[in-house]
């Protein structure tokens, strides 16, 4: 725990000040779009890595913070820093339905109940113009010029939600969420109410979701259902992303995010809209040979070399 | 005043009743043992009494509170145990993550559930493997890990469900000493046995059940040697012995 | 009511041919018990097969669509044995790798098709693409029609094809229980990748017969896919009567949908029984079938 630790500081130090030395705009922006999208793994690996409901309509609580973000600017004239607060609270709020319907479901079949949910949330935001504006979207004005403040805000978000993240799986909950993921059965039968803690799993995943989704909306100012709504480029994209980089590490979603934006730009580079197929290949890839990804798959190793623990170590099961 | 009652139940699953109203009550020190062919309704009796089924007629009692139709959470954390026949570890944890994961159910802090079960692991003669992942252990550690896990839920009651099959004499001896041991401090015990030497050797009482009826209740040596029992066992013709 | 019936029709006959795109989903669900998120790409590949064939070749699609079938077989047959196979052995924390390997999957076939096609809209002109036929006072789409029969043809076709066939029996057998299957001598190997192509041509077939009426572009797939799960979860697992049933409910929603809500809103009656179905009947339509022989014990 302790390397952790320190392991952690050393990375926050190192992106406190990265954006010094790094003063091109469009790095500055590459940064904050993999920060984005690791907040968005984080929040949905506490659902799905720790708690093994695997949701393919996490777009649902991006979009809904997003929106709330947009419209609350454009029907209530607020600043759309408020949806920082009410983008995740909203998110969190629809979530409990949401939950509510799927966890009757196991297993793929929960993948499937959010997936169709997930695609009702668009069809709805799509269709409902005279609230949403429908297909035409939102447009608000840049707070910002500068990319530096988007970047420690950012910042600021991905720690909120690691540092979340962290502490629940450290804690009580934690423990039952992954033996919820392990034998649902089982877990219950040690007293665990599995429909409490899977709704708890959620309404985190969710509120951060929301959280990173209201960010987006601040920063690249316009969005439509079919950008934050999207099934195939939000939803299973973050999946991808948590897988490349590992299921349940804290980590493992920061370094699948890293990987995939900075895949898509850097290939995007050199060849074009190829990017693309050169990610799905990739993805074939890491889950035939390194199904627990590419944190994953170092820590399997780690662990190999490194037998018997210090006392209150807790198992690999929580990654680091 | 009984611990646990069950009173005239009855569980029909379609056009199949598995337990055909069973009767009887459990006295807190009992260790109680449920005997009976496969397929006599022993397991269904079992997820009746923790909440995973939900008796079709009749009713049931735990300390004095009627808990059939309570989910099965609930019915844990009032203080009733139980192992599962195909046991079911959770895997990817450790031996003693799996115990705290058990131990949670009483506190909310890390320390106080680590504490109580390494003290579990220790009585349950696990201590050596406890940061070992649950899949590495061979049957016999896993059966064990199992009674641990629901003896760190400090169950008032606990269910054994056939937690010596499969094992070798020396590990059924093993067994029988820790449940002797659980029960002298305290746990009342319910379990359900193929293993005779078990039932003979630690059990207070027993019932027979075949075909989700009751046979015979009574003490365990009368009730091994009944004659439908060893029918339902045997065949007919051990039974003219 | 002349409207209602008209929207009944062209409901019924669409429903016929997501129908042939879901009983490739069915089969492949039930034998292999995987979830296939790259079922619409195999569509839209088989579509864009049909469709070169008939722009560059002038092939007709109906006779363009076995050709595109049997591709789409070698496709499917080699997707299965090279990489879907492979899964079987590893051991992740989550058991969805096996869906997102095939997420994986579409997002290469999607995106090759991209870069082949780029992503402009296209469509095949076929001289009888805009005939009616009438009868009475009711219109019904010559490719429609067509198509729903030549679906309809398939569906009876696999149907023989399970129940009579030695293969077919063995894909059954599966398709129950795979240990036992293997314990009889049933090769789990060359069933799923027979299985896999099979469910992947049937898929093209059922493209190859919208393609006069659908426009295509590379993320069709994704239409296809929600489609065919709806119709899947909707029939009930492995049923092939009862996919061709769920894809006629479907067809039915949508152009009723469509005729009376709104052309926006049309695929969200999908989804809610699709929702319903997965809450409140999860067996599908398969379930609610009368059993034949009743053994009281």
């Amino acid at each position: 725990m302790k390397k952790t630790f320190i392991f952690s500081l050393m990375l926050f130090v190192i992106f406190l000040v990265l954006p010094v030395v790094i003063n091109h705009p469009y790095y500055r922006h590459v940064l904050i779009m993999m920060m984005i999208w690791a907040t968005l793994g984080v929040a949905w690996n506490i659902l799905g890595g720790f708690t093994g409901q695997v949701s393919f309509g996490h777009a649902a609580f991006f979009g809904v913070g997003a929106y709330t973000a947009g419209l609350g600017n454009v029907h209530l004239g607020l600043s759309p820093w408020w949806g920082m607060l009410f983008g995740p609270i909203f998110a969190a709020l629809i979530a409990l339905p949401i939950g509510a319907l799927t966890f009757r479901l196991r297993g793929p079949y929960f993948a499937l109940g959010t997936l169709a949910l997930g695609e009702i949330f668009y069809i709805v935001f799509s269709n409902w113009k005279s609230f949403t504006k429908g297909a035409q979207g939102i447009l608000i004005m840049p707070q910002f010029t500068d990319k530096l403040p988007y970047y420690y805000l950012a910042l600021g978000m991905l720690i909120t939600a690691i540092v979340i993240s962290f502490l629940t799986v450290h804690s009580k909950a934690g423990y039952y969420m992954v033996a919820i993921r392990e034998d649902q059965d089982s877990a219950e039968a040690l007293g665990i109410s599995t429909a409490r803690y899977k709704m708890l799993a959620l309404l985190l995943s969710a509120f951060i979701t929301g959280m990173a989704g209201a960010f987006y909306m601040n920063y690249v100012n316009f969005i439509d259902p079919a950008i934050v709504f999207s099934l195939s480029d939000v939803s299973v994209m973050i999946i991808l992303v948590v897988m490349m980089g590992g299921v349940a590490t804290i980590f493992g979603p920061v370094v699948g995010a890293a990987v995939y934006i900075g895949l898509n730009e850097l290939l995007r580079a050199q060849l074009g809209s190829a990017n693309a197929l050169v990610f799905g290949i990739l993805v074939v890839f890491i889950i035939l040979f390194m199904p627990n990804g590419l944190v994953g798959e170092i820590l399997m190793r780690f662990r190999k070399n490194v037998q018997g623990k210090k006392r209150g170590e807790v198992s690999g099961t929580f990654g680091s | 005043m009984a611990l646990l009652e069950v009173k005239g139940v009855v569980k029909r699953f379609g056009g199949v009743t598995a337990v055909n109203n069973i009767s009887f009550s459990i006295n807190e020190g009992e260790i109680y043992a449920l005997i009976g062919p496969n397929g006599s309704g022993k397991t269904t009796l079992f997820n009746l009494m923790t909440g995973v089924f939900t008796p079709t007629n009749g009713s049931i009692y735990f300390l004095n509170q009627r808990i059939d139709g309570w989910p099965t959470h609930k019915i844990i954390a009032l203080g009733m145990g139980r192992t599962f026949q195909v046991v079911r570890p959770l895997k990817r944890m450790t031996v003693l993550d799996n115990v705290m994961v058990g131990a949670f159910l009483h506190t909310g802090h890390k320390k106080e559930a680590r504490d109580l079960s390494l003290q579990v692991l220790k009585e349950t003669g696990l201590i050596e493997r406890v940061y070992d992942e649950a899949r590495s252990l061979p049957i016999a550690l896993r059966k064990r890990l199992e009674i641990a896990r629901a003896l760190a839920t400090r169950p008032k009651l606990i269910l054994l469900d056939e937690v010596a099959a499969g094992l070798n004499p020396k590990e059924v001896e093993k067994v029988m000493e820790l449940m002797v041991e659980m029960n002298r401090r305290g746990i009342t015990i319910i379990l359900v046995e193929h293993v005779m030497k078990v039932v003979l050797g630690v059990a207070t009482r027993a019932l027979a059940i075949n075909f989700g009826r009751p046979i015979v209740e009574g003490s365990p040596y009368d009730v091994v040697r009944h004659p439908e029992v060893i029918t339902a066992y045997l065949g007919e013709r051990h039974a003219a012995h | 009511m002349l409207e209602f019936l008209q929207a009944l029709i062209w409901g019924i006959l669409l429903g016929g041919m997501y129908a042939l795109i879901a009983i490739g989903m069915t089969l492949i669900m039930g034998v292999m018990k995987i979830i296939n998120l790259a079922h619409g790409a195999l569509v839209m590949v088989g579509m864009y097969i049909t469709y070169v064939l008939n722009i560059r070749f002038g092939l007709d699609p109906y006779i363009g669509l076995f050709i595109a079938m049997f591709a789409l077989f070698l496709l499917g047959a080699f997707i299965q044995l090279l990489l879907i196979n492979r899964l079987i052995d590893v051991d992740a924390i989550l058991p969805e790798n096996q869906v997102l390997l095939t997420v994986g999957i579409m997002v290469v076939l999607t995106e090759t098709m991209r870069l082949l096609f780029h992503s402009d809209y296209r469509s095949v002109q076929t001289s009888y693409a805009s005939w009616n036929i009438r009868i009475g006072d009711i219109s019904l789409s010559v490719p429609m029609t067509i198509g729903f029969f030549v679906a309809l043809i398939f569906v009876v076709l696999l149907h023989l094809f399970l129940k009579h066939t030695h293969f077919g029996r063995m894909i059954r057998a599966t398709a129950e229980d795979r240990v036992a299957a293997q314990y009889m001598g049933i090769p789990p190997k060359i069933v799923t990748v027979v299985t896999f192509g099979l469910g992947s041509a049937l898929a093209a077939a059922g493209g190859a017969l919208l393609l006069p009426i659908f426009y295509l572009w590379p993320d069709i797939g994704h239409l296809f896919t929600a489609k065919a799960f709806i119709i899947t979860i909707l029939g009930g697992l492995g049923s092939i009567v009862g996919a061709f049933f769920g894809g006629l409910l479907i067809g039915v929603f949508e152009s009723l949908g469509a005729t009376y809500v709104s052309m926006g809103y049309k695929d969200i009656f999908g989804l809610i029984v699709f929702l319903l179905v997965l809450l409140f009947l999860p067996g599908g339509l398969k379930s609610l079938r009368i059993p034949v022989l009743r053994r009281e014990r």
